[in-house]
């Protein structure tokens, strides 16, 4: 896929891929002679950042959505009559904290509350822990989860889990997306094309042989578990693919929703023309002008 | 070489041929029939499913079209929602009798898995047969917006929260004066659309019907795959033409990467590939076991007739030989060896008369032999002028016995 891509690639995936600074690559001698260094045009970023950002004045847009669909979901222990958010009121939830992925938590439990019309001061947040032992043990009600990380570690523990997914009440959110700047997307426009139609090629190439992907995988996860990772790239992959669009798709009435939801928690700094925040004109021209 | 091979192989060869033309041209000839006909029974497998399916779809839709025009929802189903008030004994009767008469006997019909009224202004399930997914809102799906103007199908998609593949038929239900009331649901069970896709296979043992989406995905399970249903990609020739939007029929290798003779179809309104196969092993095997039959009895002929050809040939050598024996044995001077045979045919005239050819040499051979005789009888040196041959130079006195032999024979000197 690189080799597709040409040098550009080469040199983005190592930065995308390891965030190395320019001062690394340029010491560890990255630069193959002829390749121009381009400053990390690429990042990977949740559309609510890239939202906050650009209200901001950052010059950021979307140009794909990787996860289409949010991987955060929340769960409670079957039988503790836990089944939707509007039972949250008098439980413990543990989505308290600091770190992105408790950012993350907490922005759909507040945007849940928002939207049920719940009241949050009802709701005892306490500390997200990321080995769910408070959970486990019954002195937290409610945990949020990524579902390829959180939920199938509790399920291997064999815990019996029912499953509330903010998407079920109307919180809609792209996860990860591959963000560029204003400045890139206006001057790099070929090999942003080019960047991306490998990238999404990748994700292509992972959803149609997951197996494959899992092997290649084992060459660099931490936890060298076929099992573990191959249920990973399970829980992983109906969010890359959801049947409805290409890999890759965003869609204008999401990013409106996304929007409102943002701007609706008062997070924004200031109100934006959303269609300023992402892009689909490099997706076009990969899946050559098709919606789908 | 000798004339026994050359008659064998000849034989042989007359035997043979046509077996072998007519044999090939049998085994062509039923391969273009066996072909034809798998091809014509995957092709009206697939006209078959694809009718199957759009009934199992469109019954679908018509038992929620005839839900939803019931007087029971026309006229009363706007105060209940009106009253949706969980904490009201009332309401939690009417919400109970709504899912018990009006909906769950959908479900048990064994069409649909669920069946859900959406509130029209934010798409919050109010009322479900699984009721676990009341309350959530599915203000963003396409079968809501679109099923609150019209009887809507949405094709296969993957729900997260119910972890599986979901089809999904909606269809607005009014009041008697056209205003929208809500959004009446059905969840198509997918593992009906399975068994669908399997059932009708007869006793073939490869024959696989399957479903693909429009994204190269499995929708159904194939036989031979478990799982794969919106998991797995194929990227077959036969799935290739069908996006293209090809109907038509090929040989190629299918997702296990196995010779299959395959009918594709596209079908537009559920955008989606419907795919016929079966193994060429299996759909060949007639032709497989014929071409060993075929192959088989030539054998069994060609050894049969290698075997008569030698017999054959063996009629007509083996006189021969003996006649070649025969003149051996003659020509070693043995005149009372016999050769001739009874047999009618040439070659049995052909030994008699060489009997007579021998009876008259030795005859004259016997004529000499006497001659001979009497020659030494009457002490001829061997000097003497041919046999036969007195000469009249050396008559003179004769020997008492010669004379004796002269007058017995009428010879004078």
């Amino acid at each position: 896929l690189v080799e597709q891509a040409g040098p550009i690639a080469f040199l983005l995936t190592d930065v995308v891929g390891s965030g190395y600074t320019d001062d690394v690559i340029a010491q560890r001698g990255m630069l193959d002679h002829g390749v121009q260094f381009i400053q990390k045009p690429f990042t990977v970023q949740a559309p609510e950042d890239v939202l906050i950002g650009r209200s901001r004045g950052a010059p950021l847009q979307a140009i794909a959505a990787i996860y289409r669909r949010s991987a955060v979901v929340f769960l409670a222990m079957a039988g503790s009559h836990i089944t939707r958010p509007q039972d949250f009121p008098g439980k413990s939830v543990a989505s308290g904290g600091e770190g992105g992925a408790v950012k993350d938590f907490e922005f759909q439990l507040h945007a849940l509350v928002r939207k049920l019309g719940l009241d949050l001061f009802k709701i005892r947040v306490v500390p997200y822990d990321s080995k769910y032992t408070a959970f486990i043990k019954g002195e937290a009600d409610v945990t949020p989860a990524f579902s390829m990380a959180g939920l199938l570690f509790l399920r291997r523990q064999g815990l019996k889990l029912d499953l509330i997914w903010p998407s079920d009440y109307g919180i809609h959110f792209y996860s990860d997306a591959l963000v560029a700047t204003d400045q890139t997307i206006r001057e790099q426009s070929v090999p942003v094309t080019r960047f991306l139609r490998v990238s999404l090629k990748g994700w292509q190439d992972a959803v149609q042989d997951y197996e494959g992907a899992v092997a290649i995988t084992l060459e660099y996860a931490r936890l060298k578990d076929p099992q573990l990772q191959t249920a990973i790239m399970e829980g992983l992959l109906p969010l890359v693919h959801t049947g409805e669009d290409h890999v890759g798709w965003m869609r204008a009435d999401a990013w409106q929703g996304m929007y409102d939801i943002v701007y609706g928690q008062k997070i924004l700094s200031a109100p934006l023309e959303v269609n300023r925040a992402y892009t689909i004109r490099f997706l076009e021209d990969v899946y050559g002008g098709g919606t789908k | 070489v000798k004339l026994a091979p050359k008659l064998t192989l000849l034989f042989l060869m007359i035997a043979i041929t046509p077996l072998v033309i007519v044999g090939v041209g049998n085994y062509e000839n039923s391969k273009r029939t066996i072909v034809r006909q798998t091809i014509n029974h995957l092709i009206s497998t697939s006209i078959l499913k694809e009718a199957v399916l759009n009934r199992w779809i469109e019954d679908g839709k018509k038992d929620l079209q005839l839900l939803a025009d019931r007087p029971y929802f026309k006229d009363s189903f706007a105060g209940i929602v009106q009253a949706h008030d969980s904490t009201d004994r009332r309401h939690l009767s009417a919400h109970q009798e709504i899912v018990e008469d009006r909906l769950a006997p959908l479900v048990k019909a064994g069409v649909f898995r669920e069946i859900f009224i959406l509130r029209p202004g934010d798409g919050q399930v109010l009322i479900s047969t699984d009721s676990s997914q009341e309350s959530k809102y599915q203000e963003s799906q396409p079968y809501f917006v679109e099923g609150k103007k019209d009887t809507y199908i949405q094709n296969v998609t993957y729900s997260q929260s119910l972890e599986q593949t979901v089809m999904t038929i909606a269809t607005p239900v009014r009041d008697r004066q056209g205003k929208l009331l809500s959004v009446l649901c059905g969840r198509l069970d997918l593992g009906e659309l399975t068994k669908i896709m399997e059932q009708g296979r007869g006793h073939n043992q490869t024959e696989d019907t399957y479903l693909v989406n429009k994204f190269n995905f499995f929708v159904t399970e194939p036989r031979f795959g478990k799982n794969f249903a919106l998991k797995k990609t194929v990227h077959t020739e036969g799935v290739n033409a069908a996006l293209r939007g090809i109907d038509g029929t090929g040989f190629y290798l299918d997702y296990r990467g196995v010779p299959v003779i395959g009918a594709y179809r596209w079908l537009p309104k559920r955008e989606l590939c419907l795919i016929t196969e079966m193994d060429q092993s299996e759909a060949l095997a007639p032709i497989v076991r014929m071409g060993w039959m075929v192959v088989g009895t030539a054998l069994a002929i060609a050894i049969a007739a290698a075997g008569m050809a030698f017999l054959s040939a063996r009629t007509v050598t083996r006189p021969v030989k003996r006649l070649v024996e025969g003149t051996k044995e003659i020509g070693r001077g043995n005149l009372d060896h016999q050769v001739g045979t009874s047999a009618g045919d040439e070659i049995g005239e052909l030994s008699r008369a060489f009997d007579r050819m021998t009876l008259d040499l030795k005859t004259t051979t016997v004529s000499r032999d006497e001659l001979g005789r009497e020659k030494n009888i009457l002490g001829f040196s061997h000097k003497q002028p041919p046999r036969g041959v007195l000469p009249f130079q050396q008559a003179g006195p004769f020997h008492p016995l010669e004379q004796e032999f002269r007058a017995g024979h009428g010879v004078f000197g």
